[in-house]
């Protein structure tokens, strides 16, 4: 089944944009280019994802997404020229699913669709499986009897360390571990000197699991002290 | 250079003058100064005509003494000298008596040079009281002095040493003109105390005869002078304290000097040194006036050309008042010291009747030499602006003259002058109601009442005083508080009073002043900050587009070579062009608004563990190998983590971007002092031809030909993100050599995380 797309933004150019790279992944995509017209469209039609910029005449995307959330639970991903983290914050807190800031990547841009849509859509499939050796967090599902990883129900190739350390992290969500307790609980040694294994480790499972690495939401460096998987 | 020469000459004519002075004051005679010098003659000379009175001086005691000890022309011991009046009635006492007396009481005579030595303690039992009533030597004595009961009053202990003195004088002036050969011829005759006749001679020479010889005097007994002396020598005819001169004869005195010199005497002796002496009296005359004109012309130069201006003299910043009683001051310190060292040497190496003279010149030397001195002083202040600018006169004149001060010193001698009469008032009518108090009943009762007036007048005025002390001290306060950079601060003013309310108004008016700047200055930054983040935002939505299409078209096959390569510009420079915009926002942010800092302790050595995973591709894509070094287990320090990492990042990041490929890199973490540091070195690609102060400065980066990458604003916002952490972020530059040392103190006790905010300054 085709999936719908509601692409937003005042400057038109900007969702054609997205509109070809969305249609290249074989979506369907809505236009819109003011938050009446986007409230409007989805009055009508059934859409199975939002693209919403911030500043637009009329009704900006902050409203928009407001009253959309009055009736639906369809993701929202919000598009902003404002990059600072209260604008992001402010973005999510309001009901929005993500937040993108412009200039942005198109491939990036793809990959958090695809990533919301999976999870819209498979949400409860993975769920349903309640088994001791399942761990989940956010997006993020350890099935450790088959030692599988999943990211919004996309499987994700790690290797045995790789899937030790990301186990460990998740299992003792919140905490911080530094490199020196993860290298003792990893390779069962005590840790002598200082040493960069343990940290390109945990940079390859970061490139692995993130959609985007620098701004990691599940596997989080607390530098200086260490690396620990958000509670979520 | 050039006014040492002349302060050496000034020294040396000076001494010139001086020198002449001495040379001539020693030959100068008694009371005729150098009137002699023009007289060519030794025979026409002052000092010739002196020397002929002195002769006839000592010749008219020479015949008071030998009336006294001689009879018929010859020394007897048998002539009476001394009458006294003693404990066994009137005694005559001869020669011999007392030189038996002197013997008995231990004084004795030379026999050829006629001095007087007492030895032994003598016997001083045997002496006795005399009053003395005729002296055969001094047959003058009783005429001139006072009578009275007193009167020749002696011992005669002291007597018979008299009369030791008188004989030896006596055979000393005979020796002098009687027995030795002389050129000095005289004849005189006298009448001596009991009217015999006394003819003094030392020659049979008729009076033609002597005045033949030369140079003579000759007095009749009219007492007319003849004489061919010239001046005239004092004191020919005088008889005070001498024997009475002879009229009966014709010639009472004939005096002449054989002016050939046969004998060798003090006259030929004189004669010989005169002519000398005159030549050397010139000279030296010429030698004073070349030395004083000298001394007066380089002192000029000396003056004038004291002190360049570029030096500043320690005496010339002095009042001159207080500079001239300063050098006054130490001129007679420094004459103390001459009096107290050099002054009595004098009396060691010059006769008496020079001592003086000597003293003053030492005297006048000193005060000179200040004089100069001091005068320097007023021509440098007379060059620099005026004699008395930084006069006390000046000062005070000022003072009193110019508005607030002269109304400041107004005011205060008021109230000094207030509280002095006040006082002295008062105490003085307390004292008079006192004194008066027993008199009167009343008075007693108003000189308590005056007392505890004036006591609470003074407390009064106490409080007063120590009110406006109190109210300076708050203003004191006050102003050193804005100062320090205090704002918003709002003195009470009912708290002041007088000028200090004045004072604290002034001062409310200024810290609002202050406040308002400050305020319209935040407003005005925010403002800025605020601009530059529309700015970007506003730009990031074309570029958003024009990101995006470039992708696009990059997408598409294109065949032509040349449009593939434009896009591929296009992408680059609008990727470079989004990363501007970022750090434009970057150090906006940072410098208007204030900084979150969530210090925590954390470790540097994880930190750099962290650093070197997150670095590891990109150091490995330029084939670098990364060294880390970290002698200590942890480095704990306090630090705000995600600023410490961008300060890392960016170190990491340059040295990944700019380290030379194939090198190491080195990364250090080690404790100094009582700080962790930690370090990162590699070689440089390129030349590193700048300082690291230009490195770190805005907008600056290392080369430009390096990289067209980033906008050079990390490394000023990584210092002073470092320096807000309360750190430090030092480059050092060595040749090719890089390096970047983020210095941290330790904290390693654990610590609750504390939230504050600080403002970035990005140089």
């Amino acid at each position: 089944m085709q999936q719908t797309i509601l692409v937003c933004d005042d400057e038109k150019e900007i969702v054609e944009a997205i509109s070809i790279y969305l249609e290249g992944e074989g979506y369907k995509i809505l236009k819109a280019y003011d938050g009446l017209e986007a409230l409007e469209i989805l009055d009508k039609q059934r859409v199975d994802l939002v693209i919403i910029d911030v500043m637009m005449p009329g009704l900006d995307g902050i409203h928009t997404t407001l009253k959309i959330r009055e009736k639906l639970d369809v993701p929202v991903i919000i598009l902003s020229a404002k990059s600072e983290d209260t604008d992001k914050i402010l973005g999510l807190n309001i009901g929005a699913d993500d937040y993108i800031s412009k200039p942005f990547n198109p491939l990036e841009l793809v990959a958090r669709v695809k990533s919301q849509l999976r999870r819209y859509m498979q949400l409860g499939n993975i769920g349903g499986n309640s088994s001791q050796a399942v761990f989940k967090c956010g997006g993020l599902t350890i099935n450790d009897d088959n030692k599988e990883v999943f990211v919004d129900g996309e499987p994700i190739k790690l290797t045995p360390i790789e899937y030790n350390i990301l186990l460990l992290l998740v299992r003792n969500a919140g905490k911080v571990f530094s490199i020196d307790e993860i290298y003792e609980q990893i390779w069962n040694e005590e840790a002598i000197g200082a040493d960069n294994t343990v940290a390109v480790h945990i940079r390859h499972i970061r490139e692995k699991i993130e959609i985007n690495p620098r701004e990691p939401r599940y596997l989080k460096v607390v530098w200086g002290v260490g690396y620990k998987i958000e509670k979520q | 250079m050039k006014r040492s020469i002349f302060i050496i000459i000034h020294i040396l004519s000076v001494l010139l003058f001086a020198a002449g002075l001495v040379v001539l004051h020693d030959y100068s005679a008694v009371d005729y100064g150098l009137t002699w010098i023009d007289k060519p003659v030794f025979e026409e000379s002052v000092q010739f005509s002196g020397m002929v009175a002195d002769d006839i001086h000592n010749i008219k005691r020479l015949a008071v003494l030998k009336a006294a000890f001689e009879d018929d022309g010859a020394f007897s011991e048998d002539n009476l000298i001394v009458s006294a009046v003693t404990r066994n009635g009137n005694m005559g006492y001869t020669v011999g008596d007392m030189l038996t007396l002197a013997g008995r009481f231990g004084y004795t005579m030379d026999a050829d040079t006629h001095g007087i030595s007492a030895y032994g303690a003598g016997n001083d039992a045997a002496n006795y009281e005399v009053r003395v009533t005729y002296k055969e030597y001094d047959p003058f004595y009783f005429d001139n002095i006072e009578p009275g009961p007193s009167q020749g009053v002696t011992t005669v202990k002291e007597l018979s040493l008299e009369v030791m003195k008188a004989l030896a004088e006596y055979y000393n002036l005979s020796s002098i003109y009687d027995q030795q050969l002389t050129n000095f011829v005289y004849s005189i005759n006298f009448t001596d105390t009991s009217g015999e006749e006394l003819a003094v001679s030392n020659t049979t020479m008729s009076p033609m005869e002597i005045r033949s010889l030369g140079k003579y005097i000759s007095v009749n007994s009219e007492f007319s002078i003849d004489t061919n002396i010239q001046p005239q020598p004092d004191g020919i005819i005088a008889v005070s304290n001498t024997l009475e001169f002879d009229t009966s004869e014709e010639d009472v005195l004939n005096i002449g000097v054989d002016t050939t010199y046969i004998y060798n005497d003090r006259y030929k002796a004189a004669a010989d040194s005169f002519e000398g002496s005159v030549g050397r009296v010139r000279r030296w005359l010429m030698f004073l006036v070349i030395g004083a004109v000298m001394s007066i012309v380089s002192l000029v130069p000396v003056v004038r050309g004291t002190g360049d201006r570029q030096r500043q003299y320690a005496m010339d910043r002095l009042p001159i008042e207080s500079m001239v009683f300063l050098f006054g001051l130490l001129s007679i310190v420094i004459y103390y010291l001459f009096k107290l060292t050099v002054y009595n040497t004098v009396e060691l190496v010059a006769a008496q009747r020079d001592w003086a003279f000597w003293r003053m010149l030492g005297r006048w030397l000193i005060i000179y030499t200040f004089a100069v001195i001091i005068l320097s002083s007023v021509w440098r202040r007379a060059r620099d602006g005026g004699v008395f600018r930084n006069s006390l006169a000046h000062g005070i004149v000022e003072a009193l003259t110019d508005e607030q001060s002269g109304s400041a010193a107004w005011n205060a001698f008021k109230s000094f002058a207030a509280m002095v009469l006040l006082n002295f008032a008062g105490c003085f009518g307390i004292l008079w109601f006192y004194m008066h108090r027993m008199e009167q009943g009343n008075y007693y009762i108003a000189f308590i009442l005056l007392s505890i007036i004036l006591a609470a007048v003074d407390i009064y005025i106490y409080t007063r005083l120590y009110k406006h002390t109190k109210q300076r001290a708050s203003l004191r306060t006050a102003v050193r508080e804005i100062s320090e950079g205090e704002t918003g601060l709002t003195l009470p003013l009912e708290e002041y009073s007088g000028n200090e309310l004045e004072l604290a108004r002034s001062l409310n008016s200024i810290s609002d002043g202050l406040d308002r700047a400050i305020h319209e200055q935040v407003k005005a930054e925010r403002l800025k900050a605020d601009l530059i983040t529309n700015v970007s935002h506003d730009i990031r939505t074309p570029l958003t587009s024009i990101i995006n299409y470039v992708d696009l078209i990059k997408r598409e096959d294109i065949d032509n070579e040349k449009i593939r390569e434009y896009v591929d510009v296009l992408d680059k420079k609008s990727a470079r062009l989004k990363n501007l915009t970022e750090d434009l926002l970057e150090a906006s942010k940072a410098s208007s608004g204030n900084v979150k800092l969530e210090m925590t302790r954390l470790d540097m050595v994880e930190l750099a563990s962290q650093a070197g995973g997150e670095f590891e591709d990109k150091f490995a894509a330029r084939r670098l190998e990364l060294e880390l070094n970290t002698p200590e287990q942890h480095a704990y320090v306090l630090a705000d983590g995600r600023h410490l990492w961008r300060v890392f990042e960016n170190l990491y990041n340059n040295a990944a971007k700019y380290a030379l490929e194939g090198t190491r890199v080195y990364a250090d973490v080690y404790s100094r002092d009582n700080n962790y540091v930690f370090t990162i070195k590699n070689v440089s690609s390129e030349k590193l031809n700048i300082s690291p102060d230009e490195l770190t400065e805005r907008f600056v980066r290392g080369d430009e030909s390096r990289s067209t990458e980033g906008s050079g604003l990390g490394l000023s916002i990584a210092k002073s993100l470092t320096k807000l952490m309360g750190g430090e972020l030092v480059i050092e530059i060595d040749g090719d050599l890089y390096k970047a040392s983020v210095v941290l103190p330790r904290h390693e006790e654990p610590a609750e995380t504390t939230v504050t905010t600080g403002t970035l300054e990005i140089e």
